[in-house]
């Protein structure tokens, strides 16, 4: 008799569970539509790096065709699922995963830190969730996702310190501008000299 | 994982599987050791000139992997340079015992913790699998196979996958390369999975085959040709092999 795997409870789109421990597998999306794709599962596959589809029965995931990314990411290999000419659909931990590739593409945050932020933050998964659908341990979704808050709240508090009025900065703190090197001074050397 | 015939040929399979005038039935359009079998009068000629040979040139020949040939006139010629298929091939109890004992390597290195052989697959295509998760291969294979499918090969092959995942990082959240990077590996080492387990399909869409667009399972199909016939591996595929041996040898200095 072969392996009777173990699958999580949690399941979308009619059964299918979100993991499948004994294959390292998370479940991304599947394709919708006509074609011949149609109703095949999308699950990462961890250690493999790349979204695989197919069909899932007896507990198991049957793998019968690849998403071709170059990138071992998660968050890449969605965006490349679902920027795939058929029509897909994302689970809610393939839509956290895409959040994390926009994070990784338009922030600061390194991909680490995307991952974890769009999943904890974003979606609400829990710590624990985290961990598994990432394959880190909790610890290490604390420690990636302290360090993207912090970035994101000193990005945060740049933006509104660039849109504050350098007056009502200069009533506030008076020494502002003389700690920070900057004069008010007509003729600072910032002025232009033609050159002759 | 090894499945025959790859899911999605399933509904071509008459049209990849060929009987041969010659008594060989054929998977695919090339002749490999790994993809003939049976075979008729041409077979017993070679077997018969084959026996009538030194033994010690005959174990030679046989432990070495030359270009096959089907025509009889062309190997008696240059028996050296060429191999008639199941006469000076590697025979399918050395590829048993050469996945055997890469196997057993793979149990000390704690690549692998269990292998279970002589599987009743629920799915009848399933020749092999690695559950990743908890580290177990399953074999179940048929002797009736194609030697592509064989026990040797099939395990090797999810050996294969067991050092790949050894080696691959754990977690989805870290940027790392493939191991093929370039397209030439990544040729060579379809041309090593296609020599063992027949053709690919060519799909029609944007998701490829995943014997064919998976870095995995080219690196087990090239794993398992390196370990089962390396001389073979290392003429059809110099850089594939090149690359694997220099990322899996570093996971245990015995492999290679």
């Amino acid at each position: 008799m072969s392996h009777q795997p173990t699958v999580s409870n949690e399941t979308e789109f009619d059964g299918l569970p979100r993991r499948l421990p004994d294959q390292d597998a998370v479940l991304v999306g599947r394709v919708i539509g006509s074609g011949p794709f149609t109703g095949l599962a999308a699950y990462y596959i961890h250690g493999q790096g790349s979204i695989l589809l197919g069909q899932y029965q007896r507990k198991e995931f049957m793998p019968e065709y690849t998403v071709e990314c170059e990138s071992r990411l998660m968050s890449a290999c969605v965006r490349e699922f679902i920027t795939a000419n058929v029509e897909t659909e994302l689970s809610s931990v393939g839509e956290a995963l895409l959040t994390a590739w926009h994070f990784g593409d338009l922030t600061s945050l390194s991909h680490k830190q995307a991952h974890v932020y769009a999943l904890r933050e974003k979606a609400g998964f829990s710590r624990d969730e985290t961990a598994a659908i990432l394959n880190i341990s909790p610890s290490t979704v604390d420690t990636h996702l302290q360090r993207a808050k912090e970035k994101l709240t000193a990005a945060e508090n740049l933006v509104q310190f660039v849109r504050v009025d350098a007056e009502e900065l200069a009533d506030a703190d008076p020494d502002f501008f003389e700690q920070a090197g900057i004069s008010d001074d007509a003729d600072s050397s910032n002025d232009i000299t033609p050159l002759s | 994982m090894s499945r025959f015939p790859s899911p999605a040929l399933i509904d071509r399979l008459d049209d990849r599987i060929q009987e041969l005038d010659d008594g060989f039935v054929r998977l695919g359009d090339e002749d490999t050791p790994f993809t003939l079998r049976e075979g008729g009068e041409s077979l017993e000629q070679a077997e018969q000139l084959h026996s009538a040979r030194e033994e010690a040139e005959r174990k030679r020949d046989e432990e070495s992997n030359e270009p096959v040939t089907r025509t009889l006139s062309e190997w008696r010629e240059n028996m050296m340079e060429l191999d008639f298929p199941f006469v000076d091939t590697i025979p399918v109890d050395e590829h048993r015992r050469r996945a055997d004992q890469v196997a057993e390597l793979a149990i000390e290195e704690n690549v692998v913790d269990t292998i279970e052989r002589d599987v009743a697959f629920e799915d009848q295509t399933v020749r092999g699998k690695y559950w990743r998760g908890v580290r177990l291969i399953e074999i179940g294979t048929d002797s009736d196979d194609f030697s592509g499918f064989r026990a040797g090969v099939v395990l090797a092959h999810e050996v294969g996958h067991a050092f790949y995942d050894a080696w691959s990082p754990e977690s989805g959240i870290e940027e790392q390369p493939r191991l093929f990077r370039t397209s030439d590996e990544k040729k060579q080492a379809r041309k090593l999975s296609e020599r063992l387990h027949g053709p690919m399909i060519e799909t029609d869409g944007p998701f490829a085959d995943y014997r064919k667009g998976s870095d995995e399972e080219l690196a087990a199909a090239v794993f398992a040709s390196r370990i089962i016939e390396p001389m073979a591996a290392q003429r059809i595929a110099p850089d594939a092999v090149r690359r694997l041996e220099t990322i899996f040898g570093d996971l245990s200095t015995n492999l290679f």
